[in-house]
C-alpha cells in the first residue's frame, strides 16, 4: 500500500470562548490517497468544518487550540508558523467554502481573485501571463466569454456562476488537495448537478485529492470513494461508500441511511426520524457520544469511548457492538 | 370531482425593479381539492414562496383571483383580513428567525389564541398542552424560550403555532431545509400525521424532490414563475413529461452508489434566465436539449395530457 498523501492522528479542535470550552473535534483518525474523493458527512455542529479548517489552518489562533499530528507529504502541518503555511494553503491544499455569495472579495474583479493567488505562488509570473492563465481557468471551469468575464464583479455573477469562479480559483495553482466544504448546498438542484460533475472532471484530469464535506448522503452516493462518519467531534464510521451503503456497520450510520426518504420509497411507510439530540460539546465527552439515541446501547457505550475496530480491508467503526469481550 | 378548496387564476406579480418588471409570477392557475397536499417544486427565484406569500396575503398579486372556498381572497379587506388567517395558516423555513426570542413557547402558542380570542383562563392552557402534544413536545416545555431548543423543537412550536386556530389551510415554506437529516424526518412524520389526522389542505413548498414526493399527493412544477407542469405525485415522477420536469428529476442524486452511478444523467447546460427578462416563448427554451424554433416564439400553454396531468411545453401538444 502506498503512504497516504494526508494523515490525521488523534486530531482535537477545542474552541473557548467567554470562559466557556466547546470541543468541536476529539481525537480524529484520517488518511486521505493521491485521487481519492473522500467524503466526511455528520450533521450541523458535529466538527467536519473544524477539522477541515485545522487542516488549512484557518481557525481564529485566539479562541481556537489545536492538537494531534497532521502529516502532509514529510510536514507536520500543526507544527508549522503562518508564513510556512502560507506557502501550503492555496498552493497544495486549497478550499472551496459552502457560500459562494460571502466567498469571494466582492470589490476585487473576478480576474484578480485569481491572478492575485496565482502570482503569489509563481513569484516569476508577470501579470500578463498571469492574466492568460486566469481566463484558461475560467474557461476550464465553465465560464462562457472568460476573456471578457475576467472584469466582472462578483455580483453580477449567479451563485452557480460564483461557485465555478470560487473552483477556478482552489484549483489554480494545482493544489494536490482540494477541500470542498458544503459546495454545493447553497446552490439549486440542476447547478448542483453541474458543479459536481464539474469537479469529478477536473479531479480526473488532475488527479486531485478530494475531500468533500458534506451532509447530504445522496451527494456521497454518487461522487465519493471512501467516507468518513462524524458525530459530535468523533469519526463513527470509515468505510468505501459501498460498504456503508449496503452494509453499514455502525447504529448512528443505519439509522441516518433510514431517516432519509428515497425516490421510489412507498408514501404509507413512516419514515425512522432518529429520537433525542446530539450531545452539549461543551464537556469532554465519556463513552460513546451517540450513546443517549442509539437503540442498541449497553452499559459500557456509557463508561468508555469505542476505539475504532477493522470490520474489513474497506471498513472500520468505532462501537461496542463489534468487540466480543464487550458482551461481558 | 368536488369543488376545490383553493383555486388560482391568472395569477400574476410583477415587482418593479431598477431594470424593469421582475415576473415573479406569469399567469398561473391551478387548483387544489380539499385533502391533497400539493407539492411546489422549482430552483430558487422561480416563484414559489412569492406563490405562497401571496396565499397568505402577504403580498398584493398584480393580476389575477386566488378564490378560497369560493371569496376571492386577493379582494379581502385589511379588516376581515383576521378571519382570512383563521383558514390559511403558515410554518415557515426557518425556525429561528420565525419565533419571537422574547417569547415564551406557551405565549408564543397562545398568541393566535388570544388575537382570536378563542379560550380563555383553563380552556387556554388546556388548548396550548394538547397542541404542544400534537407536535410531540413535552408540556414542561411551555415556559421555555426559543433559545433552549433545538431547531427540530423550534419548528414544531412553529407548527404548533400555525395550528392553534384549526386553519383548513396550511402554506409550508421550505419547512425542513433548515434542519439536520436525523431531525428532517421527525418533521416530515409530523406533517403527515397532522395531514392524516386533521385532513388539513397543505401546499408543501421545497426544493428537496425527494421529499416531496413522499409527502404530496400532486406536485406542481415551477420554472421562472410560471408552472410547467402538474400531475399526481406518482405520475410525474414515473414519467414526467417536460424536459425540465425530466432533468429535474434526473438531476435528484440517488442515495444509493451502485444506481447513482449507473443511472445516464440528464445535466442542463446554462442557469435560469433572469425573470426580469425572461424569454419570450417557452421560459426552458434557452436551456432546453429539445427546444425547436417555435419554443423561442410561442409560449406554450398549460394543456391537459391525461386527467390530472398537464404540461407546457410544445413538444407535446399536435
Amino acid at each position: 500500500m502506498t503512504t497516504p498523501l494526508l494523515e490525521i492522528n488523534n486530531l482535537n479542535v477545542h474552541f473557548s470562548s467567554h470562559g466557556k470550552k466547546l470541543y468541536a473535534v476529539s481525537g480524529i483518525d484520517l488518511t486521505l490517497n493521491k485521487g481519492e474523493t473522500l467524503a466526511i458527512v455528520g450533521e450541523s455542529g458535529c466538527g467536519k468544518s473544524a477539522t477541515a479548517k485545522a487542516i488549512t489552518k484557518l481557525l481564529p489562533s485566539f479562541s481556537s487550540r489545536i492538537s494531534g499530528d497532521i502529516h502532509y507529504e514529510g510536514r507536520n502541518l500543526t507544527h508549522l508558523n503562518e508564513s510556512q503555511m502560507q506557502s501550503i494553503r492555496g498552493k497544495e491544499i486549497s478550499m472551496i467554502f459552502q457560500d459562494p455569495m460571502t466567498s469571494l472579495n466582492p470589490v476585487l474583479r473576478i480576474g484578480m481573485q485569481i491572478i492575485e493567488g496565482y502570482r503569489k505562488h509563481h513569484p516569476g509570473v508577470s501579470f500578463k501571463q498571469a492574466q492568460e492563465y486566469a481566463i484558461e481557468m475560467l474557461q476550464l471551469v465553465g465560464i462562457p466569454n472568460a476573456s471578457e468575464r475576467i472584469n466582472d464583479f462578483p455580483h453580477t455573477l449567479s451563485g452557480g456562476m460564483r461557485q465555478r469562479v470560487m473552483i477556478a480559483l482552489a484549483l489554480a495553482c494545482k493544489p494536490k488537495i482540494l477541500i470542498a466544504d458544503e459546495p454545493t448546498t447553497a446552490l439549486d438542484v440542476t447547478i448542483q448537478a453541474q458543479i459536481l460533475n464539474l469537479i469529478k472532471e477536473i479531479q480526473q484530469k488532475t488527479q486531485t485529492s478530494i475531500m468533500l464535506i458534506t451532509h447530504d448522503l445522496s451527494v456521497v452516493a454518487g461522487y465519493c470513494d471512501r467516507v468518513l462518519v462524524m458525530y459530535a467531534g468523533k469519526v463513527m464510521e470509515n468505510a468505501s461508500v459501498y460498504d456503508l451503503f449496503y452494509n453499514p456497520k455502525h447504529p448512528y450510520t443505519q439509522l441516518l441511511l433510514k431517516a432519509i426518504p428515497k425516490i421510489n420509497m412507498a408514501r404509507d411507510i413512516p419514515l425512522l426520524p432518529i429520537e433525542g439530540h446530539p450531545p452539549q460539546m461543551t464537556f469532554r465527552l465519556e463513552g460513546c457520544p451517540f450513546v443517549a439515541r442509539c437503540p442498541h446501547a449497553m452499559k459500557i457505550c456509557k463508561i468508555k469511548t469505542p476505539p475504532a475496530k477493522k470490520i474489513s480491508n474497506t471498513q472500520s467503526c468505532s462501537c461496542w457492538l463489534y468487540y466480543k469481550e464487550s458482551s461481558s | 370531482m368536488t369543488q376545490a378548496i383553493l383555486s388560482i387564476q391568472n395569477l400574476k406579480k410583477f415587482f418593479p425593479t431598477k431594470s424593469g418588471l421582475l415576473k415573479a409570477i406569469d399567469d398561473i392557475s391551478i387548483d387544489i381539492h380539499a385533502g391533497e397536499v400539493l407539492g411546489l417544486v422549482g430552483e430558487s427565484g422561480c416563484g414559489k414562496s412569492t406563490l405562497g406569500k401571496i396565499l397568505m396575503k402577504l403580498e398584493q398579486p398584480t393580476e389575477g383571483k386566488v378564490l378560497f372556498e369560493g371569496n376571492d381572497i386577493t379582494e379581502i379587506s385589511q379588516s376581515s383580513l383576521r378571519a382570512h388567517r383563521k383558514n390559511i395558516q403558515m410554518i415557515f423555513q426557518d425556525p429561528y428567525a420565525s419565533l419571537n426570542p422574547r417569547m415564551t413557547v406557551s405565549d408564543i402558542i397562545a398568541e393566535p389564541i388570544d388575537i382570536h380570542r378563542l379560550y380563555q383562563g383553563a380552556q387556554r392552557e388546556g388548548k396550548i398542552d394538547e397542541l404542544l402534544d400534537t407536535v410531540g413536545i413535552d408540556v414542561s416545555f411551555k415556559n421555555r424560550f426559543p433559545h433552549e431548543l433545538s431547531g427540530g423543537q423550534r419548528q414544531r412550536i412553529g407548527i404548533a403555532r400555525a395550528l392553534a386556530l384549526s386553519p383548513k389551510f396550511l402554506v409550508c415554506d421550505e419547512p425542513i431545509s433548515a434542519l439536520d437529516v436525523s431531525v428532517q424526518a421527525q418533521i416530515i412524520n409530523l406533517l403527515k400525521k397532522l395531514q392524516k389526522d386533521f385532513g388539513v389542505t397543505i401546499i408543501f413548498i421545497a426544493h428537496d424532490l425527494g421529499v416531496v414526493k413522499y409527502l404530496s399527493t400532486k406536485v406542481a412544477v415551477m420554472y421562472l414563475g410560471r408552472i410547467v407542469e402538474v400531475a399526481p405525485a406518482d405520475e410525474l415522477y414515473d414519467s414526467p413529461k417536460h424536459p425540465y420536469t425530466q432533468a429535474l428529476i434526473s438531476a435528484i442524486p440517488i442515495p444509493d452508489p451502485k444506481m447513482e452511478r449507473s443511472r445516464d444523467k440528464l445535466i442542463i447546460k446554462g442557469e435560469i434566465p433572469s425573470p426580469v427578462n425572461p424569454p419570450v416563448g417557452c421560459a426552458f427554451a434557452t436551456r432546453c436539449p429539445k427546444a425547436q424554433s417555435s419554443c423561442f416564439h410561442k409560449r406554450p400553454a398549460l394543456e391537459s395530457i391525461s386527467d390530472a396531468h398537464k404540461v407546457a411545453c410544445h413538444l407535446l401538444s399536435v
